[in-house]
């Protein structure tokens, strides 16, 4: 008995002496994973939020989105209000919107969609206090306009 | 004949006997990194690294590195490190089963992750993706711990499929430098492994894992690039070597483990798959998609986007390469020749399926490399936004989204010449291969098949053409 636990024991010092280049890759993996995971800091709700496409069904082209922030964000100073258009697949060019302050909250930013397809709006608002939220709108079915 | 062994800096590079553990542990960790962001990041594919690195940088670099190359990413395989530890646990003792050699699992499968692709709009699902990344993972340990060899490579895994037919295009291969040395060797450590002089029980450096006999060997089909033939010869007799790319498709001498191409219809099959597939791939990302899949549902009367997709594949994939190859292998059989007439439809479908493989691999090429050179920078504002989630503050700065790469209409002509390429390169093999099996008889023979390289060609540049239609925010809705 006695002798098997240590040819196990061998055994296992072998496998990490032969192995532990594999073993370091493996941990450090798992590692990266892991602090990937636990680092990760929930953004904050962003509940009090409402926003208006015009036009209601976008075809490629120009499109107005107005970002209506409630209170009592609506009348902090120092705000700002980015828009950001992705395409459902990673990797496409993004529109950026021109984003115009209209008072009490309200920002409509200007989008130009270049191409068909599925889009979504990234809104980011970050408050003077530095808190920033983030608000994903769905924009399906973008079309080619019609000849 | 050059060979990159032998080169200065690059030979001692690739000689290094830890070259695959460093570049296999780097993938590990980036794969590591894409599942973490994956599963935990946030849940929308472009802001995703799991996404955008898995469905934008590392296919454009796989087909460039291919083309440019050889079959670099198999060889620094992550996969490969994972299940080597597992094997020192567990070491596998069962034989492939027979019924299951050749590409006739893998086939199926390679078809099963495109469809897969299009139909959970994997490049739309971070989560997904990642998934997928484990499930390879997965894979490839239970396979290799269970089955010999390089079981999991050679038989199952989709990317490696890929990758094969691909690195037929390649300019470098593995070979014997000097078949005289080869025909002296007794030991055959390139197949079995070198083992210790004073204990020949024990191997040293594994040979081929998938039994390719160097002396023998011709191209890349089933060669992953590992090195492990370099390692293991005692005789420094094995070469990175250049060559002609493509060349070893109309090559049809009996190659170690495969014999001959035109006897290998599994092979044939799996060229076609990856032809026919490339230009399925990129049509789904086209405007007229959306109508042939309305189309489809109201003439089928299907209820889901699964049902016309399955319907699709099976169409794009099944029946137009089989009635394409049979119908212009039956017009062979009739018009070249005597030779032409005592040889079966069916050997002369498969020589011929192969010279379809440049066509095939430039439209893969014009695809992915529109997404990688478009869409390289975004790893830039992807990763500064991984640090916000991860930090809650932009400690690497705000999203930079101003550049991604190229604009479109700079890699567009790119594509073209891509596609003309291959066109040009499929024209030229069907040409050689009716030059070997049916001299005198040569442009009848081949004038079918020119007709569908034609076709394809034509197709591709039609596909280049359309308007792009994104699809896959069904899970935001």
């Amino acid at each position: 008995m006695l002798l098997r636990v240590a040819h196990a024991q061998r055994g296992v010092a072998d496998l990490i002496r032969k192995g532990r280049i594999h073993a370091l890759a493996l941990i450090a993996g798992a590692a990266t994973m892991l602090g990937a995971a636990g680092c990760r800091v929930a953004a904050p709700a962003f509940d009090d939020v409402t926003w208006a496409l015009h036009p209601a069904r976008p075809v490629v082209g120009p499109a107005t989105l107005r970002v209506t922030i409630g209170e009592p964000h609506a009348a902090a100073s120092g705000t700002t209000v980015r828009v950001i258009g992705h395409m459902a697949h990673p990797g496409m060019v993004p529109v950026i919107g021109t984003v115009t302050p209209r008072g009490h909250g309200v920002y409509d930013a200007k989008m130009n969609l270049t191409m068909p397809g599925d889009w979504v709006f990234v809104v980011t608002v970050q408050l003077a206090d530095g808190r920033r939220f983030e608000r994903n709108i769905p924009v399906p079915h973008v079309e080619a306009p019609k000849p | 004949m050059s060979d990159l062994l032998a080169w200065p800096v690059v030979g001692a590079i690739l000689r290094w006997r830890h070259l695959r553990t460093a570049t296999r542990t780097v993938l590990l960790l980036v794969a590591a990194a894409l599942v973490a962001h994956g599963l935990f990041g946030p849940q929308f594919a472009p802001t995703n690294l799991a996404t955008l690195v898995t469905w934008i940088h590392y296919r454009g670099l796989l087909i460039g590195v291919l083309i440019v190359a050889g079959n670099a990413f198999c060889h620094a395989c992550p996969m490969i490190l994972a299940r080597d530890l597992t094997r020192r646990v567990h070491a596998p003792t069962l034989g492939w089963p027979g019924r299951l050699h050749g590409k006739w699992l893998a086939l199926p499968l390679f078809a099963a992750v495109l469809f897969a692709y299009e139909a959970f709009d994997l490049w739309a699902q971070p989560a997904a993706t990642a998934w997928l990344i484990v499930g390879y993972f997965a894979g490839a340990i239970v396979v290799d711990t269970l089955f010999k060899g390089a079981a999991f490579c050679k038989h199952v895994c989709p990317v490696g499929q890929f990758n094969f037919v691909a690195s037929t295009l390649s300019p470098l291969e593995i070979r014997a430098r000097d078949g005289a040395v080869c025909a002296g060797c007794r030991t055959f450590d390139c197949l079995k492994g070198r083992r210790a002089p004073d204990a020949p029980a024990i191997v040293v450096q594994r040979g081929c894992e998938l039994h390719l006999f160097v002396p023998t060997k011709t191209g890349n089909l089933e060669c992953t690039f590992c090195l492990d033939c370099v390692q293991a010869c005692p005789y420094d007799n094995v070469a990175l070597a250049t060559r002609v790319p493509g060349e070893e498709l109309t090559d049809d001498r009996r190659r170690s483990l495969i014999g001959r191409l035109s006897r290998r219809p599994d092979f044939a099959a799996l060229a076609l798959v990856f032809t026919f597939g490339a230009l399925l791939n990129a049509f789904a990302m086209t405007a007229p998609l959306r109508s042939l899949e309305r189309w489809f549902a109201i003439g089928t009367r299907a209820t889901s986007e699964g049902q016309v997709l399955a319907l699709l594949f099976v169409l794009a994939l099944g029946v137009a390469p089989l009635g394409l190859c049979a119908a212009a292998a039956a017009i062979t059989h009739v018009v070249g020749g005597a030779r032409a007439t005592f040889t079966p439809v069916k050997t002369i479908a498969v020589s011929y399926a192969y010279a379809l493989v440049p066509i095939g691999c430039a439209v893969w090429f014009a695809h992915y490399a529109f997404h990688f050179l478009t869409g390289v920078g975004a790893i830039v504002p992807v990763t500064q936004s991984a640090a916000i989630d991860g930090f809650g503050w932009a400690v690497l700065g705000e999203p930079a989204w101003g550049w991604l790469g190229l604009r479109a209409g700079i890699v567009f002509p790119l594509q073209v010449g891509a596609i003309l390429l291959g066109g040009f390169g499929s024209t030229s093999l069907i040409h050689r291969i009716s030059e070997r099996d049916y001299r005198g008889h040569a442009a009848e023979a081949g004038a079918p098949w020119v007709v569908i390289a034609v076709g394809l060609t034509v197709l591709a540049l039609w596909i280049l053409a359309q308007p792009m239609d994104m699809r896959g925010t069904g899970f935001l809705s």
